[in-house]
């Protein structure tokens, strides 16, 4: 038995077992607090301190004391601190590879707080460098609201204007017409040749006739001659023709020139948004950078949850992608009293911020709420500044679908020194007011859907408004004792659509309205002064054009109308009656004498 | 480091057991190959140290098959999620979990299990693999590289005094 055991041995597994479980226990507080510094700088990308942290192995409870983390795009702040942090954690479940915390407590949690030293940024993203807040934007915006009427020398010598066009096209057309019209006058009958055409038809009436060979021989004659001026009349019918077309497409380009400056409004009013420019831009811009701001940081935390959040389903395609190191995961199996991976069954968190001091109960916490059947709810109060309590649940389908609901309500509370806007044009600050409101909202599936109404009473404000048109908001604004603001958020979470009205709408629809329209109207007449100049260039042309056209046409259908008359001249006609009238006399002549004869 | 090298070397140069050298590799591939502070190391450790197995081999051997765990770890886990995830063993696999020494071993967890499993059906090749070259090596290699003027030179060397200390410890022992 010797030759294959050796009893010394277990003292040395002992040993070493004893050794491993000494290091462990006098240097885990140590090994803790590192992990958690590593592991919150690595999410963070900024320096994280904690000042200390204590373990209790029976039961097992974690506390984590003054733990800050910097904020990485201003060092000098932090993200978050707080004072105190602790957690007792289920060590049985814990060995099962399950994070069971029955209560998690943390004491003093501050959002942006000044640190004592300004903390390391690790890692230098020139993206989020880029990034513009809302907040720029808004300030960016107001500057330019007096400028945003555009220029007109500049619009008018835009050459994708219509009127412009238009206008090039009708001088085109002008001068296409003129040239084909002047082609036809070239072959048109001239007044001599007319002059002959009548006066071979006048001689044709003066011939003597005496017989019928006489009359065939002048019809002969006069067909000749209307043969020679049919031609002529064709020539006349394929001008009339020209004419005409000539006369209805320079109509038309004229009817368009016409109406080339209102199309050029309506594309100006279009490009440069005038229709829109009216207080509704200004609402959101003064309280829709406060509304965009409550959200973004909603937002914020969210993102910075979710990741966590994601079902078993999606870590398994994690794994089974081909990486230079997995990590594997745990797969839970049924049980009698199945647990989620990782719950806390209640939470109370004090936090204290600008606004006063806040109280959030949590419970039922956890990604996987279907293993409890229970939502997890929390809780938001507030009593250092009027009443404010927020209570919302959410949970996770085993399916992945995440649906979340809550509603808040706040009353008798007090705003003091609270900047709305602070730009180059407008600086204005709620200097005090009492504010109270509601709200809700439904989160389905990535879908917000929030209603929130908001009260303001017994309000003064501070501020200054630089342009005329940022004068009359802040005069009006201050002239307001009361204010109110609905703001709903509809549509997709990461890009969700703000609707945002106020009573301050119907305040400014007189006075800075009237403005508004005032300055467009006389936008408004420049440009349409400045079109029309340029239209009636063109239009001389046209009129010209049209003139012309109109003598061509009286001339067609004089010359036309004179061959008309030769064409159905009764010349013929008129000489067979001087036959006939001749034939006649004579006949009577002889018989007279032959009466006179036979009675005489 | 240096001391357990020479340790190797001395127990494949000199009369330690072919098969307490290639029970120690073994044993070191199946602890190696899993994260080190699970249930069935603790267990294997303990085997180690009242067997008589080569120490310094069994050492070695877990340093060098914990990086090779390393490297495979992505086919690991995959051989883990294959079988944790097999519809086929579902009902096994739940029965056991029915038990706290299965979730105490961390049997459910991807890399333990594919850890676990391939190291127990890859020790026994490698036992006799390690047994095969160990012999080999003795008969063969040894005296061939001893010829080599290069070999000379490193007796001259400190880590060869090292080497003969640690001989001369051990004569016939681990």
């Amino acid at each position: 038995m010797t030759k294959f055991i050796r009893w010394q041995g277990i003292i040395g597994f002992v040993a070493i077992t004893a050794l491993i479980i000494s290091l462990l226990y006098f240097f885990a507080e140590t090994l803790v607090k590192k992990g958690i510094v590593a592991s919150a700088e690595s999410v963070f990308g900024a320096e994280v301190n904690v000042a200390d942290v204590e373990l209790d192995f029976s039961p097992l409870h974690i506390s984590v004391i003054g733990m800050q983390v910097t904020d990485k795009d201003v060092p000098t702040h932090n993200v978050f601190s707080f004072e105190r942090a602790s957690a007792g954690v289920d060590f049985w479940q814990y060995l099962f590879g399950k994070i069971i915390i029955e209560q998690l407590d943390v004491a003093e949690l501050t959002f942006g707080n000044e640190r004592n030293s300004v903390g390391q940024v690790y890692g230098d993203d020139e993206t989020d460098k880029k990034k513009q807040s809302f907040s720029d934007k808004a300030k960016a915006m107001l500057p330019e609201m007096d400028m945003q009427l555009p220029d007109v020398k500049s619009i008018l010598n835009d050459s994708d204007l219509i009127t412009i066009k238009a206008s090039k096209t009708l001088q085109a057309s002008y001068e296409t017409e003129q040239v084909k019209l002047e082609a036809l006058k070239d072959n048109l009958p001239t007044k001599e040749k007319l002059k002959y055409y009548q006066d071979k038809v006048k001689a044709l009436t003066k011939v003597d006739v005496k017989s019928l060979d006489d009359i065939a021989k002048l019809k002969a004659d006069y067909d000749a001659i209307k043969e020679e001026f049919k031609a002529d009349q064709a020539v006349i019918k394929d001008a009339k023709k020209q004419v005409l077309a000539s006369k209805d497409l320079l109509a038309q380009q004229v009817t368009d020139v016409k109406n080339a400056p209102a199309k050029d409004w309506q594309n100006i009013e279009k490009k440069y948004q005038l229709e829109t420019l009216d207080s509704e831009d200004f609402i959101h811009i003064l309280f829709g950078e406060q509304a965009r701001g409550h959200f973004e940081k909603a937002q914020w935390a969210y993102e910075m949850v979710a990741p966590y959040l994601g079902s078993s389903d999606d870590k398994s395609e994690e794994v089974i992608e081909n990486k230079v190191h997995a990590k594997g995961r745990f797969i839970f199996f049924k049980e009698d009293s199945p647990l989620p991976e990782v719950l806390i069954k209640k939470s109370l968190l004090s936090m204290s911020l600008e606004q006063g001091d806040f109280v959030i109960k949590g419970t039922e916490l956890t990604h996987q709420h279907w293993f409890r059947g229970k939502d997890s709810e929390i809780n938001i109060t507030s009593i250092t500044n009027g009443e404010l309590n927020l209570d919302s649940r959410f949970k996770f389908t085993q399916t992945g679908d995440f649906i979340a609901d809550g509603n808040w309500d706040m009353n008798n509370r007090m705003v003091n020194d609270a900047t709305l806007t602070d730009s180059k044009a407008l600086s204005l600050s709620l200097e005090q007011g009492n504010m109270r409101g509601e709200g809700n909202f439904t989160l389905v599936d990535g879908d917000i859907l929030s209603e929130n109404h908001i009260a303001l009473n017994q309000t003064s404000y501070q501020g200054q408004g630089t342009t005329k048109l940022t004068s009359i908001l802040f005069d009006t604004i201050k002239s307001l004792d009361k204010l109110t603001v609905d703001v709903d958020v509809r549509g997709e979470l990461a890009k969700p659509d703000f609707s945002i009205s106020s009573s301050l709408n119907e305040a400014l629809t007189g006075a800075f309205k009237q403005q508004v329209a005032g300055k467009l109207s006389e936008f408004k007449n420049k440009v349409n002064a400045g079109l029309n100049e340029k239209l009636a260039g063109a239009l001389k042309l046209g009129n010209n054009q049209t003139a012309e056209l109109l003598d061509l046409e009286a001339l067609l259908t004089d010359t036309d109308k004179a061959l008309d008359d030769l064409k159905n001249s009764d010349v013929v006609k008129q000489q067979q009656k001087k036959l006939e009238d001749k034939v006649k006399d004579k006949a009577k002549d002889k018989l007279k004498g032959k009466l006179g004869d036979l009675f005489g | 480091m240096l001391t357990l090298l020479a340790k190797l070397l001395n127990a494949l140069n000199g009369d330690s057991s072919i098969r307490q050298i290639a029970l120690a590799i073994a044993l070191g591939f199946l602890v190696g190959l899993s994260p080190l502070l699970t249930l069935h190391n603790i267990i294997i450790i303990f085997f180690v140290c009242i067997i008589r197995v080569h120490l310094g081999s069994f050492i070695l051997s877990v340093g060098f098959f914990s990086g090779l765990s390393y490297l495979l770890s992505p086919y690991i886990v995959q051989v883990g999620e294959y079988l944790l995830t097999s519809p086929a063993l579902s009902e096994f696999f739940t029965a056991l979990y029915q038990f706290s020494l299965f979730k105490l071993a961390h049997w459910h967890h991807t890399y333990v299990l594919g850890a676990f499993v391939l190291g127990g059906l890859l020790c026994v090749p490698i036992y006799f693999i390690s047994k095969l070259v160990i012999d080999k090596y003795r008969v063969h290699i040894m005296s061939f590289f001893a010829k080599f003027r290069i070999v000379q030179a490193l007796k001259a060397s400190k880590f060869y005094s090292l080497y003969t200390a640690v001989a001369g410890e051990s004569k016939g022992g681990l």
